[in-house]
């Protein structure tokens, strides 16, 4: 049976160490404000590194 | 979890107060559409979750859809009492009031076991309670509408959302879908990295550009340094050789001024000044220094030149004057009074010469003019003469001639008496015809016997006139020749007569040319006349001949007399020349001498300006050798600048490529995060497909979904990174496969989507079912089905179904006994609410 925080938690175990902080930022997000909100931490992520 | 009751007020459709007790059994609502069943099962939804499925979008947004439109308190309130499987009592009342959107907290009070909870403990300890998530609620739980409607009637995406939603792998697919979004190549992120890569692209080629130039720059710096080193100049200390290259052109200048007498160059000059500070300054100087030396040049030039076109101008006059001086010594000629007396002289005979000519060509024109008219009146005479010759031969002189037509008209006359005689004979004849004929039944007056006067008439007529009609056609014939012949001899006579004027009118022109012959060449013209007159233009011929040969001496003589005085002219011209030129004065011999001496000394002042010239040119070499040392400077500044500038645009180069790797690593994350989705959601769905695959089959067969596809299989596939899912059927046999959506009825793919839905149920721990209208296009027969899988599901699951469907509703009733089924009727919707009823 798919639980949703189980399913989530198994993607963070596949997913490499130095990826999981990104993950967890975005599952975050998503978690907040479905795909919208996960859209919106993406381009959020992006603004930052191009204004950097 | 069974619920033990309900009881809703102000909730969407229900007003006043509606209490259902169940005892944990299941329960069944019954009533008309739109009288508040689906009201009471969102009322369960929204107790327990805190919110609503599908209640979405922008509408929900502007209006509280929650609390009834009606109550007098503007709130909307549900307690639910439940019984857990550890049989733990649970008691909650989740309330809120009317605000202006859907979305929205509510406050809830909790009470487990006795203990009370409120607000966000509560709603913490439900969440630990329940073992569900809002998730799962939708999936396992509650089939609403909505969800049936997606798997039955929407496309492949849309089922697939549906199915993502019953398996629970909804959240994990939207998720991957929206990470899978950001690596198209269209995406923001792959956007970004465009623009950068663009960024360092465009930098990069600036960096080499301006590196590019550098390169140049530095060539060009050292081939300056070069040129200067090679010119002897110590490039090590610049300062001294601009000083020593600067006074030594000041010098140069300032001499030549003076030399020149440039008197307005001079305090120009001395003013001159170069300062050793930079490029900039030194140009400065030198500019002024540059348009000094152009002056200079152009003042040294122009003296040169102008002595240069001194000494042509003078050469040329030398030569012409020894050119017309030698003309004339060869033509024997010097003196201007010999001369014009000789011209007259010769002008003089021309003239006798000329008219005497004219003389002698007028008449030779004239003679041959007589010559042509007296050839022409012999040669007409000549014709004439022939034609009166045929003339006689053929009618005779003139008096023969008149005599034959004398003889002629008496032949004429005799003929017309003829003809006058045959036509009286004519006319008594048709006389007499006329009287017989008018007196042809009378006995005839001379034998008293009846006249046969056709008879006599033909007979005469026979007789008479065809002797008569020859005869006068012989005469007519012969009067005929008279008249021709007659006609040909006035003819003859008139052309003879018309001869023999011409005869004597060109005997008369004859005379005339003899006269004229006469007043021409004074002698009288003998025969033959032709050839006198050719022999006299013969002799003016030649006379004509001896005086133009004369008149051709004549003329080359004046013309040499005409050319020497041109020459002693022009001479006079060129010596006046030379005296202006000089301001001398004398004879030829002095002044050519005064020449001579003049173009000497002018070739040697051009020699000395030549060298002055040359000097001031030789002034570039230290000019260029300073513009050598600023461009030195120059470069150097410049160097400098494009050496700040790579270092700026390798800064900016450093940060755009650290954007990038950051990029790069936001990319590979998201690669990872989207293929680890991918691997977890295929694992989950492997998992949950292999263990719901033996339910879905015993449900759907006992529903009688089909009667040749028995089993059903739920495929997922992958298509442009989103998971869809292929629903398929297999015959008993699993020789025959088909999509469901292409081969089924829309009552095949209900059940197909409620089995999928119950299988999913029975998985479920919640242990309860709800279904809204479950019954919706099906037969009888599949009523009956769907009771009967209910009915056994019932053993150990709630279930709650709202139907508007009475005969599905009196089959669940006639089926399902009270002990497991509680059932209402919902009645009389008003503005109050349904009215209830229980029935079972």
């Amino acid at each position: 049976m798919g639980d949703v925080p189980e399913l989530f938690e198994m993607v963070s175990r596949k997913v490499q160490q130095n990826h999981r902080e990104l993950l967890e930022l975005l599952i975050d997000s998503f978690k907040e404000g479905g795909s919208g909100s996960l859209e919106a931490k993406i381009k959020e992520i992006l603004r930052n590194i191009e204004e950097e | 979890m069974h619920i033990q009751s309900l009881e809703i007020s102000g909730f969407r459709g229900i007003n006043r107060s509606l209490r259902f007790g169940t005892d944990g059994k299941s329960l069944l609502l019954v009533g008309e559409n739109g009288v508040g069943k689906t009201s009471i099962l969102q009322g369960i939804e929204w107790g327990l979750l805190g919110e609503v499925a599908f209640l979405e979008g922008d509408e929900f947004k502007r209006e509280d859809a929650l609390v009834n439109l009606f109550n007098e308190n503007g709130v909307a309130g549900v307690k639910i009492a439940i019984k857990d499987e550890k049989g733990a009592s649970l008691e909650m009342v989740r309330e809120r009031k009317r605000l202006s959107r859907t979305k929205g907290r509510s406050s809830i009070v909790l009470n487990v076991d006795g203990e009370g909870y409120k607000a966000k403990s509560a709603e913490a300890k439900l969440v630990e309670l329940l073992e569900f998530s809002p998730e799962e609620y939708s999936t396992t739980i509650h089939l609403h509408q909505e969800v049936i409607r997606e798997l039955v009637e929407g496309g492949e995406k849309a089922r697939s959302r549906a199915i993502n939603k019953i398996l629970g792998i909804d959240l994990l697919s939207d998720f991957g879908e929206i990470v899978t979004k950001q690596l198209h190549s269209a995406s923001v992120v792959n956007r970004s990295l465009r623009a950068i890569q663009k960024i360092v692209e465009h930098l990069s080629v600036e960096r080499k550009t301006i590196n590019d130039t550098k390169v140049a720059e530095e060539r060009a710096l050292e081939s300056t340094r070069a040129r200067l080193v090679e010119k002897g100049v110590n490039v090590e200390k610049l300062d001294q050789a601009i000083s020593s290259l600067f006074s030594e052109t000041k010098q140069v200048m300032d001499e030549t001024a003076k030399e020149l007498a440039i008197d307005k160059l001079v305090p120009r000059i001395s003013s001159l000044e170069i300062l050793i500070e930079g490029a900039d300054k030194i140009e400065e100087g030198l500019d002024e220094i540059k348009d000094v030396k152009r002056e200079l040049s152009s003042v040294a030039h122009k003296l040169v030149s102008g002595t240069q076109n001194e000494i042509v101008e003078l050469d040329l006059l030398k030569k012409q004057h020894t050119s017309y001086l030698s003309q004339l010594t060869e033509l024997k000629l010097k003196d201007k009074a010999e001369i014009d007396n000789q011209m007259k002289t010769v002008g003089s005979e021309l003239t006798e010469l000329d008219e005497k000519l004219a003389g002698l060509r007028s008449k030779e024109s004239r003679l041959k003019d007589l010559k042509d008219d007296v050839n022409r009146v012999l040669n007409r005479i000549n014709e004439s003469s022939k034609e009166v010759c045929s003339i006689v031969e053929n009618y005779g002189d003139e008096d023969a001639i008149e005599q034959k037509q004398r003889m002629l008209i008496e032949q004429e006359n005799n003929l017309k008496q003829d003809l006058d005689r045959l036509g009286v004979y004519n006319n008594l004849l048709n006389l007499a015809r006329t009287y017989i004929e008018a007196t042809r039944e009378n006995i005839c007056p001379v034998c008293d016997r009846p006249i046969e006067y056709k008879s006599i008439l033909s007979s005469i007529q026979k007789k008479i006139s065809e002797k008569l009609i020859k005869h006068m056609e012989e005469l007519r014939q012969r009067q005929q020749k008279v008249k021709e012949d007659k006609g040909k001899l006035m003819e003859a006579l008139k052309e003879l007569k018309r001869l023999k004027e011409s005869l004597e009118g060109y005997k008369v022109k004859l005379d005339e040319a003899k006269k004229q012959f006469y007043e021409i060449t004074g002698f009288e013209l003998v025969e033959p006349i032709l050839s006198s007159i050719e022999s006299q233009i013969g002799e003016l011929g030649k006379n004509i001949e001896e005086n133009e040969q004369r008149i051709e001496e004549f003329n080359a003589r004046l013309n040499q007399l005409k050319r020497a005085q041109s020459i002693i002219e022009n001479l006079a011209l060129v010596e006046k020349k030379i005296s202006d030129a000089l301001g001398v004065s004398g004879s030829s011999t002095e002044l050519s001498e005064a020449l001579l001496k003049n173009i000497k000394s002018e070739r040697e002042e051009l020699k000395k300006l030549r060298l002055i010239y040359e000097r001031v040119e030789k002034l570039d070499e230290k000019i260029n050798l300073l513009e050598d040392i600023a461009t030195l400077f120059r470069r150097s500044a410049s160097l400098n600048g494009l050496n700040k500038s790579l270092k700026e645009i390798d800064q900016k180069l450093l940060i755009q490529q650290e954007k990038l790797q950051k990029l790069h690593e936001l990319i590979d994350a998201l690669t990872d995060i989207r293929d680890a989705i991918n691997s977890v959601k295929m694992e989950a769905l492997e998992e949950i497909l292999s263990t719901i695959r033996d339910d879905l089959n015993a449900i759907y067969s006992r529903l009688l979904g089909h009667p040749f596809f028995i089993q059903l299989q739920l495929i997922p596939e992958e298509e442009r990174g989103t998971h869809i899912y292929r629903i398929k059927a297999q015959s008993k046999d699993e020789a025959y496969t088909t999509y469901v959506r292409t081969r089924f009825s829309q009552t095949q793919r209900n059940l197909v989507a409620i089995s999928l839905f119950l299988a999913m149920a029975k998985r479920s721990p919640a242990r309860l079912v709800i279904l809204d209208d479950p019954s919706q296009s099906l037969d009888l027969e599949h009523k009956k089905a769907l009771v009967e899988v209910l009915h056994a599901l019932m053993e150990d699951i709630q279930v709650i179904v709202a139907t508007q469907d009475e005969v599905f509703a009196g089959q669940m009733l006639k089926s399902i006994s009270s002990e497991k089924l509680r059932a209402y009727k919902l009645s009389r919707w008003s503005e109050g609410g349904p009215v209830l009823e229980e029935i079972h």
